[in-house]
């Protein structure tokens, strides 16, 4: 009844709002793709409130309008801390992987190849 | 444009798919937070606890217990979580409260109000349905036995006291499972609610077994048997008859328009029913409102158009959140392609 989330991850976020960014078209191609789905009640589209606050307000206003924030908790953090992954990431990557497990989110919008040797489903 | 990119899109996930094996699950990676087991053991025990306590004391009714129950229920399925969840909820279940309270002030003061009492309007309106008969009096006069308790007063007098502990535990379990379903569930109901609450207010009904009460002057038919405790009683829950009936002298005796028993009734497997998928189901669930329906009409506590209404408010309901989530997130969308372009 709930539609599954596409988390949109702040390599995504950065460059659907900068038009110059080297990845812009791709990323407002996918993203207008995902509002479809969005609008027919398909998917959700989320994204941690920490990366959401790196995009200009007027930008989340109006691009982002149909994205909900995830607010990242304090103990998302250090569980992300104490990860033992078997490969190495980011450990901002690392808290997105918290979050996706804490949230039951399947998918992910980036452009971080991070994701690839995790199996989600990553749109880019 | 959209649909290529949106084809493409699908295609480098279905290939990110192929690509699963030798790829790391999130649940392996990720544990669970260490507390989800301490959760699931202390609902359990909650699950058990309430058990135990609707057999042997009785069903839990009361607003201010219902409350409790569920403050509880929430407390042992929030252990854990983050801070921010726990403000979440602490101003969700004001809300709530608040929703509730409007409710029963509202309900309460309903008969007080100087609008005048239909009587003969809802019993008309019956008559008119059933071809002259009055469906209280005839079912009462076929299957109620004063002094044989039969089978179907058990099932009609369980299915009337469902309306008590339904809606309240589909909304615990999804205030503590989803709270995005709980927002939905939540934002019907109280329209719900704020319908039938200005419909006590304009139209305070009075009930077939006070029309026909030798206690008040109406008499339109023979007095009806009022005993929705029966079946329940043998059924051995004294306890809950005697807090029902406790609660009832705080209630407004004529707010019989719309029905809520008969609306709850439709509201939660109406809620529930995009989520069952054999249509035999869906048919058996939906079958719920009309056994209740069908009980209050045996009890003699209200008119079938009571009902009729009472599910005619839900649709009401449900049309106007429906349609107003489509808008929203049709308006985001356009906001958004709007930017993209």
């Amino acid at each position: 009844m709930t539609p599954p989330t596409i988390l949109l991850d702040r390599t995504f976020l950065a460059a659907l709002a900068d038009a110059s960014h080297e990845h812009a078209d791709r990323a407002g191609e996918r993203y207008a793709a995902l509002v479809q789905r969005y609008r027919d009640h398909e998917i959700r589209l989320r994204a941690r409130q920490d990366h959401l606050a790196e995009i200009d307000q007027s930008v989340r206003r109006t691009l982002l309008a149909p994205v909900e924030r995830i607010s990242v908790a304090r103990q998302f953090r250090r569980q992300a801390d104490r990860l033992d992954l078997p490969f190495g990431v980011e450990p901002d990557v690392a808290v997105t992987l918290v979050v996706m497990r804490r949230e039951s989110i399947a998918g992910i919008a980036s452009f971080d190849e991070s994701f690839d040797q995790v199996a989600v489903e990553r749109i880019s | 444009m959209l649909m290529e990119a949106a084809d493409s899109s699908t295609a480098s996930v279905g290939a990110a798919q192929a690509a699963d094996e030798g790829r790391h699950h999130i649940r392996h990676l990720v544990p669970h937070d260490p507390l989800f087991v301490v959760r699931i053991v202390l609902m359990s025990i909650y699950g058990l606890v309430y058990i135990w306590w609707f057999r042997s004391r009785g069903l839990i009714i009361d607003r201010i217990s219902v409350g409790i129950s569920v403050g509880i229920f929430l407390s042992c399925a929030f252990v854990g979580k983050p801070w921010r969840r726990w403000g979440i909820l602490v101003v969700d279940a004001a809300l709530y409260a608040t929703m509730w309270f409007c409710y029963e002030m509202t309900r309460g003061a309903g008969d007080r109000l100087g609008f005048p009492y239909q009587v003969e309007a809802p019993r008309n309106i019956d008559r008119f349905l059933f071809f002259g008969t009055d469906p209280n009096v005839w079912i009462q006069q076929r299957f109620y036995e004063p002094n044989d308790i039969r089978w179907y007063d058990g099932v009609a007098s369980s299915t009337y006291y469902t309306h008590f502990i339904v809606p309240v535990i589909a909304m615990a379990v999804l205030w503590a499972t989803s709270r995005v379903q709980w927002v939905r569930f939540m934002k019907r109901f109280a329209s719900l609610l704020l319908m039938g609450c200005i419909m006590f207010v304009v139209m305070p009904t009075v009930p077939p077994w006070m029309a026909s009460s030798r206690k008040y002057d109406y008499q339109l038919f023979p007095p009806l048997a009022r005993h929705t405790g029966r079946g329940f009683q043998d059924l051995g829950f004294h306890g809950f008859v005697k807090g029902w009936q406790q609660a009832l002298d705080w209630g407004n005796a004529v707010a019989a328009m719309p029905s809520l028993h008969t609306a709850f009734s439709l509201f939660v497997p109406a809620f529930f029913l995009p989520m069952i998928k054999p249509v035999w189901l869906k048919a058996v669930v939906l079958m719920f409102p009309v056994v209740m329906l069908a009980s209050l009409v045996y009890f003699g506590e209200h008119w079938v158009i009571d009902g009729i209404i009472g599910a005619v408010v839900v649709g009401v309901s449900f049309l106007f959140w429906n349609r107003v989530e489509r808008r929203q997130r049709r308006v985001r969308a356009e906001r958004a392609l709007a930017s993209v372009a």
